[in-house]
């Protein structure tokens, strides 16, 4: 087989993010907002997008803006437009006409065809939902076809478990260190994904349908604030070890961040302790994922995990050394594994 | 299920979806656009506030299907609030009916061109019809269940092909392009991928 590419892929329900090696050095990552904009028909659609410089996809008579200008885009013609996402709850979003079309874009576009017979591109999906009956047999098919299509050889693994393969968590077993174990935690936008994996593989891996944008909707009915300004307030202010309780949104994002993380690791037990697991040595816990950016969420997650009687021993909570890549450049190191074995075959 | 009904003596039209809906008849929305376009549409939203179309029912697209839910059981139709849904859904189940039975006879014609797949799933929606207009939700859920059983097991690769058909024909002809964040810098990462060759 002749030498190909390796290409990490995160497709996100917030986010779209590539990791690749362009040189010797470093890694390359791109990242694409996973939203996007219909421009209403009208003859002057394009002089108005060339005007402000956004970038568009035609299709027939119809412009989409997708990415970042998308929402100055809704922010400009309020109304007229409104901002529209391909997945929602961390898979292909039922209620969007358009998303296929959106997403084969960002993915001709943000990765492109492959180069030779061995490129290989590993993506992700939430591991099985604990609760809701929610499936991930029919977002997975078609995330590989969105790839077969440009050539890739495809592999796709658990959200939780690229971040164990990016973060290499250990466990101490009779004074050997074994690398690639430990809890790989990964709050995204709509669900939040958990892996236990033992020597890299993974043994227990659970999705709940609670994460950023289950805080966000929550808080914002709590408070009548609309969402746009709790994710500002989230993304700027907000820092556990430092709640200003006299601020609604902050003592709501407070109370219900502790809510979600309680729910994922308390299920996260209940599946550990159904699954009958022996593990004897203490585990790492490694947070990632933009939920998990806050200042101060590594420590609260470490308070409730220590007051929740769960069926294993935790030896650390930590967050991933950077929480928005950590995935992608898990995909990234499994994609690159795999064209490796390959190539030897 | 988004049903309106032309009140009027002419027709109406609502251009912006491409329907003209004749004097007296009624149409179901859903069928012709989507939800979004729909409750977009400027032409049905002046045709509404004229009075030219009355709602006669518009359910949550969003919703999870009831059809699908044992509780079916108890849906109870009103007979006398919905007797014009009622009437359209007997009309479009006499419809369907004939489309059968024609189907029927051009394949006992020619017996390879009838898919026995498609006679069921039309069978089924059948069944599910007369329960939602005569009989109360029972045999909806019957009907629905049969439907359900039907094997779907598709080895992988041929659904993912069949995406990719799918993906290709929706995406065939557009061009553009869009906003990307770049970064690029030293990673830890590659250090691993070594070690994860011998161990995966």
């Amino acid at each position: 087989m002749s030498n190909g590419r390796a290409v990490g892929c995160d497709v996100g329900t917030m986010f779209f993010q590539v990791a690749e090696k362009l040189d010797t050095d470093s890694l390359s990552h791109k990242t694409v907002r996973n939203a996007f904009v219909e421009l209403p028909v009208s003859e002057d659609a394009e002089d108005v997008l060339l005007r402000n410089g956004w970038q568009y996809v035609k299709d027939g008579e119809n412009y989409y803006v997708i990415g970042d200008d998308a929402i100055q885009v809704a922010n400009i013609f309020p109304g007229k437009t409104e901002i529209r996402r391909p997945l929602a709850d961390g898979v292909l979003n039922k209620s969007e006409d358009k998303k296929l079309l959106v997403l084969a874009e960002i993915i001709n576009q943000a990765v492109g065809p492959a180069e030779g017979d061995n490129s290989w591109l590993c993506t992700c999906v939430s591991s099985a939902s604990v609760d809701t009956s929610q499936d991930s047999v029919f977002h997975r098919q078609r995330l590989e076809a969105l790839f077969k299509r440009l050539g890739w050889n495809i592999k796709v693994i658990e959200e939780g478990h690229a971040v164990i393969l990016s973060e290499r968590p250990v466990v101490i077993e009779d004074g050997k260190e074994i690398a690639y174990s430990g809890i790989g935690v990964s709050f995204g936008a709509g669900r939040a994904n958990c892996v236990l994996a033992y020597r890299g593989l993974p043994i227990i891996g659970m999705s709940v349908a609670r994460s950023g944008d289950w805080v966000d909707n929550i808080v914002s009915e709590q408070t009548g604030i609309p969402i746009s300004q709790i994710i500002s307030i989230k993304e700027k202010k907000l820092d556990f070890d430092n709640i200003d309780y006299d601020s609604d949104v902050e003592f709501a994002l407070d109370a219900y961040y502790d809510q979600l993380i309680r729910h994922v690791f308390t299920l996260f037990g209940k599946k550990f302790a159904e699954e009958k697991s022996q593990f004897d040595a203490p585990l790492d816990i490694i947070l990632a994922g933009g939920t998990s950016m806050p200042n101060g969420f590594t420590n609260k997650v470490r308070k409730i995990v220590d007051s929740l009687n769960l069926p294993f021993e935790i030896n650390d909570v930590r967050a991933a050394r950077d929480p928005r890549t950590a995935v992608v450049e898990g995909l990234y190191a499994a994609a690159s594994v795999a064209q490796k074995k390959a190539a030897k075959e | 299920m988004y049903i309106v009904k032309n009140v009027t003596r002419h027709p109406v039209s609502i251009s912006d979806l491409r329907a003209e809906i004749a004097p007296g008849k009624v149409e179901d929305l859903d069928r012709l656009s989507t939800r979004y376009r729909i409750d977009q549409s400027k032409d049905l939203n002046i045709a509404m506030r004229r009075g030219a179309l009355k709602v006669l029912k518009k359910d949550d697209p969003n919703a999870p299907s009831r059809l699908m839910e044992p509780s079916t059981n108890n849906i109870t139709i009103n007979e006398q609030d919905n007797v014009e849904v009622i009437k359209e859904m007997q009309k479009m189940e006499k419809r369907i009916v004939e489309r059968v039975n024609a189907q029927v006879q051009k394949a006992e014609a020619t017996p390879q061109q009838l898919d026995p797949q498609a006679v069921e799933a039309l069978q089924a929606a059948i069944d599910s019809l007369k329960g939602m207009v005569g009989n109360g939700g029972g045999q909806v859920a019957q009907s629905m269940d049969k439907a359900n059983t039907v094997e779907t097991e598709i080895p992988n690769d041929v659904a993912v092909d069949i995406h990719q058909r799918t993906i290709d024909r929706l995406s065939k002809g557009s061009t553009g392009s869009i906003k990307q964040q770049e970064t690029s810098g030293s990673s830890d990462v590659d250090k691993n991928i070594d070690e994860l060759g011998d161990i995966l």
